[in-house]
């Protein structure tokens, strides 16, 4: 019998520690940490970027277009933060046909990079971003208890948040560039094949 | 002698579509939007026969309003109509909102309306459609100061109390949309990461891939091998659905990190490893988003997974070495060299 009664008290115990676990993880880290933040600043992109105004970048969106270095990286991003996650890809209607491929790759690719500084465009798919930049930010509160330097975790967030968004920049010019060389071989031997297809 | 009109909410809007027919009794097109008649208004009254008025300044008897106009950002007015069931078409693309968003109903009240979205009902069957079409490639009329129009004979007090009262919905509008996102879309993720953190570390799991995985994936070789097998055409638009696969690798990286098992200064290349999927399952419905042609989206959709199996590698080894460059700086910036092996000794 105390054998039995050991088992359901240490089957309990572990069951429940597992979900324990878990939820101070979800208070001590998310909810306590990083929610509040998220929130105040998806909060304040939301009223700057209404304020701005959608037509007045999409204007812009469109003169950027012409030239390949900023279709590749500022319009996508600019997309990002003043359209958010799916409707940026419109933005390819600015352009001529056979470069939105290669936009459609640029734009697509920012959606993540993005969110370290403006997590309203994509709060769908934070944790791309907040699934690293959370251990990074717990590990840092372990050194800032040890060196008392109790801002270190989020100044160390905002250091990561900016190297994604710029590294985010530097691969969505290559994505852009490799992706329409690809796309201009791929579209000539289509034509070729279907002029081919025509001709029997 | 009046006749019926549709009204139809705008691609933002919520609620609808609202038929307004003025009867002998009801036949005023009331507009309560803050000091003159709105052009949806105008637009209703001319449509239907019914007289527009502005109910700021003149008192309508309820008995008599066919439907009212308001510019309400969710508080109060937008739910006092469809409480007393009269027809409501608010400008501002709100939805059930306020403290009597339980009268909101899609029956009596239509949000987000622009004048192109009233229509004859005579009409209104084959209208429906172009409506529905031309919503669609426009979905910039989420602005609240829209209805700021006929102000030509408003004095600046009541052009500034407008501008005013517009600045203010879209700010209680900003904040009340970061806490609906938080709650529908981040909230949920945070449980089921948080759950997934449990488990790795009350099972042990987490510790066992401390020993096994982490040390191998903490190198450029292994963070080269994770992004080759995301970017490879036949596995990255199975894995690219919906962000999950590439969430669930950050949060594994992100566990590795914290335990000390996976090198802090790794993360900047880390989260391009894990991400070279991003939106492979996506690929022909964001073409088509964006107008592309059928055949464009035929070469697209190849084109761009052949694309990432090269960009993959090459964004992972330049954020490689630009973080191998930072990061002698940054320790020394944040004051925290030789600390993490302090707390690696620390650490079990």
């Amino acid at each position: 019998m105390e054998m039995f009664t050991r088992g359901v008290a240490s089957f309990g115990q572990h069951f429940i520690g597992l979900f324990q676990t878990g939820a101070m993880y979800f208070l001590n880290l998310f909810l306590f940490q990083l929610l509040p933040w998220i929130i105040i600043m998806m909060a304040f992109m939301n009223i700057a970027f209404k304020l701005i105004g959608l037509e007045r970048i999409e204007k812009l969106a469109a003169v950027l277009g012409k030239f390949p270095l900023t279709r590749w990286t500022l319009m996508p991003m600019l997309g990002m933060m003043f359209s958010g996650n799916p409707m940026t890809y419109p933005y390819a209607r600015f352009l001529p046909e056979n470069q939105k491929v290669a936009f459609f790759d640029a734009a697509i690719s920012y959606c993540h990079p993005v969110t370290g500084l403006f997590p309203h465009a994509n709060p769908g798919e934070l944790f791309v971003y907040l699934g690293i930049a959370g251990g990074v930010f717990f590990r840092m509160s372990m050194v800032s208890g040890v060196t008392m330097n109790r801002a270190l975790p989020w100044l160390y967030l905002g250091f990561l948040a900016v190297q994604y968004f710029l590294m985010g920049l530097i691969m969505i010019l290559i994505r852009g560039i490799v992706t329409q060389i690809i796309y201009n071989i791929k579209a000539k031997k289509f034509l070729k094949a279907k002029v081919k297809n025509r001709r029997l | 002698m009046y006749k019926a009109v549709k009204i139809i909410k705008s691609a933002s809007g919520w609620g609808g579509p609202l038929t307004v027919q003025p009867t002998e009794e009801r036949n005023k097109i009331v507009s309560i939007t803050g000091g003159g008649i709105d052009p949806v208004a105008k637009k209703i009254a001319q449509l239907t026969g019914a007289e527009a008025i502005d109910g700021f300044s003149t008192g309508v008897p309820d008995t008599r309003i066919a439907c009212v106009v308001i510019n309400c950002g969710g508080t109060l007015r937008c739910g006092v109509y469809p409480k007393k069931n009269i027809p409501t078409v608010n400008l501002t693309p709100v939805g059930q909102s306020g403290p009597l968003a339980e009268f909101i109903r899609e029956d009596i009240y239509v949000s987000g309306v622009v004048e192109s979205g009233i229509v004859p009902v005579d009409l209104s069957e084959e209208l429906v459609q172009v409506e529905a079409a031309s919503q669609e490639a426009s979905p910039a009329e989420d602005k609240p100061e829209a209805p700021v129009e006929d102000s030509k004979e408003d004095n600046w007090v009541t052009r500034s109390g407008k501008v005013l009262a517009g600045f203010a919905t879209t700010c209680v509008q900003g904040a009340k949309q970061a806490v609906d996102v938080s709650i529908k879309e981040v909230i949920p993720f945070m449980v089921f990461m948080s759950l997934l953190l449990g488990i790795l570390e009350y099972t042990g799991l987490g510790a066992f891939l401390g020993r096994t995985l982490y040390p191998a994936l903490g190198t450029l070789p292994g963070l080269l091998v994770l992004v080759i097998i995301c970017a490879l055409p036949m596995i990255s638009p199975l894995v690219g659905s919906g962000a999950l696969i590439g969430q669930v690798l950050s949060v594994i990286v992100g566990y590795g990190i914290m335990i000390g098992q996976f090198p802090i200064w790794l993360a900047l290349p880390a989260f391009f490893a894990v991400d070279a999927q991003v939106g492979c399952d996506f690929i022909p419905v964001g073409l088509s988003m964006g107008d592309a042609e059928s055949t464009t989206i035929d070469v697209g959709v190849p084109t761009i997974l052949l694309s990432r199996l090269f960009t993959g590698p090459i964004a992972v080894i330049i954020a490689f070495f630009l973080a191998q460059a930072m990061h002698p700086f940054a320790e020394v910036h944040f004051q925290i060299e030789g600390i993490f092996d302090m707390i690696g000794q620390m650490m079990p």
